[in-house]
């Protein structure tokens, strides 16, 4: 597979001793939006947070193209291409919306790029560039979400990992920022999307995997997992004879 | 606008008035007494950096302020070595000891971080004590020179007040333009989001051990200034009293901001001194500042993180806040 840009290969993580995640395996190619759904607690965000590099994997590889990079440190991941938007968006609050932005570009030296990548980010959401001078902190729930995203783009990724992106945010909103998030991957950019709304998640990903209890229970493209009567029932909340 | 142009003015004004005051006076004990103000200064720009932008606690900077002192007394007691190099091998090694601190202290924070630095202080006055042939015991070190910068000897308390204002001047300059640069806008993403920092690439480990290193080797600068200032160092001058106090002149100025903790600095430290610069003060109220300094100190910072949590510098901010009516 020497499209694929991410691959995660029988990943174990866990807190201390504790294993929460055995044996996940993913791939994300160029331009694709790749989902993990699940339950509160099924492993989803551990799985994430070690990809970028927050937990240390006890066993299995993360491949970036074609390079391990199990256990680097975040900061050298995002150096080679991986930024991360962490659920709950860990924005600096009382720091102005630029700022936000230019420390997204922290890893990055040259100046016209970073204003040329600046540019597109206003461009993806505008409203960022209104708010140039406030403090994150006074922003909306959507236009933080949205500064989160910005501020992870600003490191010019190749993947971007997203947690939770649309939560307690309202549909119009949602709306907005997916659509955001599949001109990104109609660009190129591969991304996973850990998600608790499968319905929306299925609906932008090209890929899915279903967790439960730390385990990749079920894999598949989005619309196999969308058609199956079991994803159907227990995370898309399909009954029988819904439609 | 008119907010920008305090912003420039006054600092410059406040820097003219420094570098003008032994044309207008000749006051020895003037001199001495802002002389303690310029060396704290020095501490509380590497403090307001650590604590203020970090958000990194040290109850301990008293100890590296020591560790400064006694380095440049032992240097130079008879001559051995020029001031200068004393002075820096001070400001290194104390630098050198903060680093090798912070390095294990790196999963530490809040807290936790406070009771090591509290610990590593109190082992250093214990030492400053027992270690008897480098720093002289209860008795302390004595007969420490006077700066000499190449041919010049600073020997008048003018002089020493100026090399210590202008170093003063040079670091808390230095430290401004820090935090409005690329590390600087790091540090405070460090101050609350630390998760965000790492997603934005910074290296958080890294960031405070060097943001460490750099405001121990700052107390150490001040502790060198301190024993060729005043010629002498004994152990009780770098108690945790001491350290509290700088702790209590970023609060009391603000977090996030070198400004405020500059206006604390100079208002705790000049406390003890009210009688003095003040000639027309009755005798029962500056003894009773002098008798309570400790206790007011206390109350005045209880008072300020009850109610205003930003201290000096939330408080201008807010009033400008207002005044520019937007």
């Amino acid at each position: 597979m020497p499209d694929q840009l991410l691959s995660v290969q029988g990943l174990d993580v866990g807190y201390g001793r504790v294993p929460v995640v055995r044996a996940a395996s993913l791939d994300v190619a160029c331009g694709e939006i790749v989902t993990i759904i699940g339950a509160n607690g099924s492993g989803k965000s551990t799985l994430l947070k070690a990809v970028a590099g927050l937990l240390r994997p006890s066993a299995g590889h993360v491949m970036l193209d074609g390079e391990d990079v199990t256990g680097l440190a975040p900061e050298r991941l995002v150096r080679k291409g991986l930024a991360f938007v962490p659920e709950g968006r860990m924005l600096f609050g009382p720091m102005s919306v630029s700022e936000n932005l230019a420390l997204g570009a922290h890893t990055r030296r040259a100046a016209a790029e970073v204003a040329t990548d600046l540019a597109r980010v206003h461009a993806l959401f505008p409203v960022l560039a209104d708010r140039a001078g406030q403090p994150a902190a006074t922003l909306s729930g959507g236009e933080q979400q949205m500064l989160a995203i910005a501020r992870a783009l600003m490191s010019r990724p190749r993947i971007l990992l997203l947690d939770e992106p649309s939560l307690g945010l309202a549909p119009k909103v949602i709306a907005d920022i997916f659509g955001v998030l599949d001109a990104l991957r109609a660009e190129g950019l591969g991304i996973v999307l850990v998600e608790q709304d499968a319905n929306l998640a299925l609906r932008h990903a090209q890929h899915g995997h279903v967790m439960r209890s730390g385990r990749v229970v079920m894999s598949g493209t989005a619309a196999e997992l969308a058609g199956n009567d079991d994803v159907r029932l227990i995370y898309l909340g399909v009954w029988h004879g819904d439609e | 606008m008119s907010r920008r142009l305090v912003g420039t003015i006054a600092p410059v004004l406040a820097v003219m008035v420094v570098l003008a005051l032994p044309l207008v006076t000749t006051d020895r004990y003037l001199f001495k007494v802002l002389t303690f103000v310029g060396l704290n200064l020095i501490v509380v720009a590497g403090l307001a950096l650590l604590f203020g932008y970090a958000g990194q606690i040290s109850l301990g900077h008293a100890a590296f302020f020591g560790i400064g002192a006694y380095t440049v007394g032992y240097l130079t007691a008879d001559g051995a070595v020029p001031w200068l190099i004393a002075t820096l091998a001070a400001t290194v090694l104390a630098a050198l000891v903060g680093f090798t601190l912070a390095l294990p202290m790196l999963r530490l924070k809040g807290h936790y971080l406070g009771m090591a630095t509290l610990g590593f202080s109190e082992i250093m006055t214990v030492l400053f004590v027992e270690a008897r042939g480098i720093t002289g015991g209860n008795d302390g070190l004595r007969g420490i020179p006077y700066p000499v910068l190449g041919p010049f000897k600073i020997a008048t308390p003018g002089g020493v007040y100026l090399l210590v204002w202008i170093t003063a001047i040079i670091v808390l300059v230095l430290a401004g333009n820090l935090v409005r640069t690329r590390p600087g806008r790091a540090l405070r993403a460090l101050h609350g989001a630390e998760l965000g920092a790492q997603a934005c690439g910074i290296d958080t480990g890294r960031l405070r051990v060097q943001v460490f290193a750099l405001s121990a080797g700052l107390a150490g600068l001040a502790g060198a200034l301190y024993a060729s200032s005043v010629g002498y160092v004994s152990p009780t001058t770098f108690s945790l009293e001491f350290s509290v106090l700088l702790v209590a002149m970023i609060v009391l100025g603000g977090t996030g901001s070198i400004a405020g903790p500059v206006a604390a600095c100079v208002g705790l430290t000049l406390l003890p001194y009210v009688d003095a610069l003040i000639p027309g003060l009755p005798r029962e109220a500056v003894s009773f500042l002098q008798d309570w300094e400790a206790d007011i100190a206390g109350i005045v910072m209880i008072l300020v993180l009850l109610f205003a949590p930003g201290g000096v510098a939330g408080l201008i901010r807010s009033m400008t806040r207002a005044g520019d009516s937007r």
